[in-house]
């Protein structure tokens, strides 16, 4: 029990790491369209536990998301983020529970659920939380195409990473 | 904390993440602050234009009390008072034409003969065979008077007969109107000797002293001579279109009952 979290606490700071020391880095210049963003921390907030209690995960989301904002140096914008991450996170297990429902000690990870129901979450998920950092960075609705090109770009990007991840590491 | 909804403490993170964005980050504060001003501004300005709208009679109304008051002052409304045995070198001016502004509540052009009716009354000091005119032209002549409101005998009228004339030469005839359109109407009397062009300008004489002289009523479209007949046939186009006429002028010949008088008197000495 103590291990589990430690393990989680220790994804935790290691994805934060990652996110600010490498991928803050990484740039992918399209032509004029320098804009991916690279997003690999959602992935710690969307690995807890299934059983964690709701208010305890938006918490750790904001604490989260306030120490990478720290990094980008853009107070609030990732953290609104993967605090919307973390609410919506139940409402997709919902969703996407399968017949049987969850194991009580179960993550939602490649581990204990399979690969295609994995990545189907994962998916909708990181789709989810892209969407709304794109928006909170761009903040205005006038540029809807920026939002939307931004959006597809990064998507792609983040789920690459996180896969690989994934494969290397294959958490529980 | 725990055992609130988690909704409440969803809603009230992002509510603080929202103000954190907007105190901390330059463009989205900046994004957030323009499109608020946009917002309002947008607001204030629709809402300006709708009471702008309301108050255009008001407006309207006014500008006409205006326009009545300049017309009046205007040399060509005011009669000379020109006494060659004591000459006068200052204020040689009496007003001779003053202007009641109206508008029209209603009004025909399809029936053979037709009428107007004004909004002012002889409260307002319209009398009978008053001219009307418009900005750019004339709409007829007053006929009955009530109190408040007026009936014009419109130019588009078979009673009607307008003197006008020849801006170009002075030669004038009669205009009539002949059941056309409300744009087209005759002129008779023109004797053939006289020299008519298509788009000569037509004025009032000023004769019958119910218009004022030199308005322009129309100019000429087409000028034909029938063979055997001593007056050209003249077809003109009127300057001023009387199917949407909506704010005209009553024009009150102030030296009227002087003239008349002084013309019946000419008449009992024949």
């Amino acid at each position: 029990m103590t291990n589990d979290i430690l393990r989680y606490i220790g994804r935790i700071i290691l994805l934060t790491l990652l996110q600010v020391l490498i991928f803050k880095q990484l740039h992918f210049p399209l032509g004029t369209f320098n804009y991916i963003h690279v997003l690999v921390y959602p992935y710690a907030i969307i690995t807890l536990p299934i059983r964690i209690p709701r208010n305890l995960l938006i918490l750790i989301a904001f604490a989260m998301g306030m120490t990478i904002d720290v990094f980008y140096n853009s107070i609030g914008v990732h953290t609104s983020a993967l605090v919307f991450t973390a609410f919506i996170r139940a409402h997709i297990l919902n969703m996407l529970e399968p017949r049987g429902g969850y194991n009580v000690n179960a993550s939602p990870t490649r581990y204990y659920l399979g690969m295609n129901w994995f990545i189907r979450y994962l998916a909708i998920m990181i789709a989810l939380h892209v969407v709304f950092y794109v928006s909170m960075e761009v903040f205005t609705f006038v540029y809807i195409q920026e939002i939307i090109l931004k959006s597809i770009f990064s998507f792609i990007f983040s789920m690459v990473f996180i896969l690989l991840y994934q494969f290397l590491f294959n958490p529980k | 904390m725990l055992n609130i909804p988690h909704f409440f403490s969803f809603a009230l993170l992002e509510l603080l993440c929202f103000y954190l964005i907007i105190q901390y980050n330059q463009n989205q504060r900046d994004i957030f602050l323009n499109s608020s001003n946009l917002f309002t501004g947008t607001l204030a300005r629709k809402y300006n234009d709708v009471v702008t709208v309301l108050r255009l009679p008001k407006v309207l109304d006014s500008i006409q009390l205006e326009n009545a008051r300049l017309k009046a002052s205007l040399k060509e409304n005011l009669y000379v008072q020109n006494d060659s045995a004591t000459r006068v070198q200052d204020s040689v001016y009496l007003q001779q034409y003053a202007f009641i502004p109206a508008r029209v509540v209603s009004n025909s052009i399809t029936l053979h003969n037709n009428i107007l009716t004004l909004d002012k009354g002889s409260t307002s000091g319209v009398e009978q065979d008053m001219g009307v005119i418009m900005p750019n032209g004339v709409v007829g002549v007053v006929d009955q008077v009530g109190k408040y409101y007026a009936t014009v005998i419109s130019l588009l009228n078979s009673k009607s007969n307008t003197s006008v004339a020849l801006k170009r030469n002075g030669y004038f005839g009669n205009l009539v109107w002949n059941d056309s359109d409300p744009l087209h109407m005759s002129l008779e009397a023109i004797p053939k000797h006289v020299r008519v062009e298509r788009g000569d300008t037509l004025i009032t004489t000023g004769y019958s002293a119910i218009y004022p002289s030199g308005i322009v009523v129309g100019t000429v479209e087409s000028a034909t001579l029938e063979p055997g007949n001593n007056f050209y046939t003249i077809t003109v186009l009127l300057n001023n279109d009387l199917a949407n006429v909506q704010y005209v002028m009553i024009v009150k010949n102030l030296l009227k009952e002087d003239r008349q008088e002084t013309e019946k008197e000419g008449s009992h000495d024949q």
